[in-house]
């Protein structure tokens, strides 16, 4: 064979082995892709049945006992969202501010705060009203003033609305003065909440009132 | 008494198979409800992703499209171990002294640039990998030339790599999901966290 027509000869069989391969792949894919609709294997004889069916319902049983009762909140911090719920309904959602994710490492080295809202279930722990703010180590840090040693000095007034509801290691639900940031992530792990939505959760949530946080 | 036997001779009968799969389910994820923390669910039948707790639906997602290949997912909780992106999303870090909360000057009217993590600096395209080794990767909405090398890849590229690790005797499970608008798959990345366990399924299969 001259070597004019062995070069497309070549080309030829290399793209019917690549198609062949493909094809068997493909042959081997589909064995498998049957196998997805299928991954729970097993099936009962028809004896059990019975007993499967009384086995789902106290399954289903079971799982309306888990839920929460009552009212519960649910924040949303991607989304900057709450919304209070009983059962699959919303009663009411709007607008908050939860954590800048920024990290705040404390001149000295030996700390750092990461200012996330934490994840994950909660429980109302304390309600509040006219609550005040006992600032923390980091909020002097970030702004350059020394931390003062007297506790009277860490308490402010006023930045935290009306009300409080906590949740837990010092977080809180909470009021805010800079509501044209509500939707946005900029706090440092507490939840802010616009007054009248602040004040509707307030009056419907009590202690033990599930937050359920992502 | 001709009514009551009509009824219960025309009454639906179930089937054996769904029975014993939505009690495979139930338990399932009854084992993972009542632990604490959330899982998540991935219906590949409905399209839909739901974030839960305790039995209830936090978050739902709703992929327009979800395609599969390889080996069967295994019915079992399973670990989201690790989220890769090529470019993963960063944290500020805030230097002492510096005013944290003034945003930057509006980008466009009603909006501001703010020095945080947010949704929006989340991922578009990513993958989360799950303990079993399943992959499911997150894509972008495709415009037409990469749409165009996204089926190479999916129709010539999977098989030949099927092939490949079926000549190695080993197995590979890739789900591949896409939505219409970008923001719900960064929502997904920022939902699911590392750690998180769930259950891959296909109901009445």
């Amino acid at each position: 064979m001259s070597a004019k027509r062995s070069v497309p000869f070549g080309v030829g069989l290399a793209c019917v082995a690549v198609l062949l391969a493909v094809g068997y792949g493909h042959i081997l894919g589909f064995r498998d892709l049957s196998g997805w609709r299928k991954n729970i294997h097993e099936a009962p004889g028809q004896a059990d049945l019975a007993k499967i069916q009384a086995a789902n319902a106290a399954l289903k049983k079971k799982f309306e006992k888990l839920g929460s009762k009552g009212v519960y909140i649910v924040i949303d911090t991607g989304a900057n969202r709450f919304y209070l719920k009983k059962g699959a309904e919303i009663v009411r959602q709007g607008l908050v501010s939860t954590g800048s994710g920024d990290i705040l490492p404390d001149p000295s080295g030996r700390r750092q705060w990461v200012f996330d809202t934490p994840r994950g279930e909660y429980a109302v722990t304390s309600k509040v009203e006219n609550p005040y703010w006992v600032k923390p180590d980091w909020a002097f840090i970030e702004e350059g003033e020394p931390i003062p040693k007297n506790k009277d000095d860490r308490v402010v007034g006023g930045e935290l609305g009306d009300y409080a509801l906590g949740f837990g290691n010092g977080y809180f639900l909470h009021g805010t003065l800079y509501t044209r940031l509500l939707g946005r992530n900029v706090t440092h792990g507490c939840v802010r909440i616009g007054d009248e939505d602040l004040k509707f959760l307030f009056k419907s949530a009590s202690i033990g009132t599930k937050i359920y946080i992502y | 008494m001709l009514s009551v036997a009509a009824a219960v001779f025309c009454a639906p009968r179930e089937d054996p198979v769904s029975t014993y799969r939505e009690n495979k389910f139930l338990e399932e994820e009854y084992a993972l409800a009542k632990a604490p923390g959330f899982y998540f669910l991935f219906d590949l039948k409905n399209k839909r992703i739901e974030l839960k707790s305790k039995g209830i639906v936090l978050r739902t997602w709703e992929p327009q499209r979800v395609r599969f290949w390889g080996s069967p997912v295994p019915f079992r909780a399973l670990v989201l171990t690790r989220k890769t992106a090529l470019t993963l999303p960063q944290r500020r870090v805030i230097k002492p002294g510096e005013e944290e909360t003034a945003p930057k000057p509006q980008v466009k009217p009603g909006e501001f640039e703010l020095e945080a993590l947010e949704v929006k600096d989340m991922p578009r395209v990513f993958t989360l990998e799950l303990e079993d080794g399943t992959t499911i990767s997150v894509v972008g909405k495709e415009k037409v030339p990469k749409k165009v090398w996204s089926f190479l890849k999916w129709h010539i590229g999977m098989p030949l790599k099927t092939l490949m690790l079926h000549q190695k005797k080993r197995t590979m499970s890739l789900i591949q999901i896409s939505f219409d608008d970008p923001k719900d798959g960064q929502a997904l990345y920022w939902a699911l966290t590392e750690g998180i366990k769930g259950l891959v399924w296909f109901p009445n299969g």
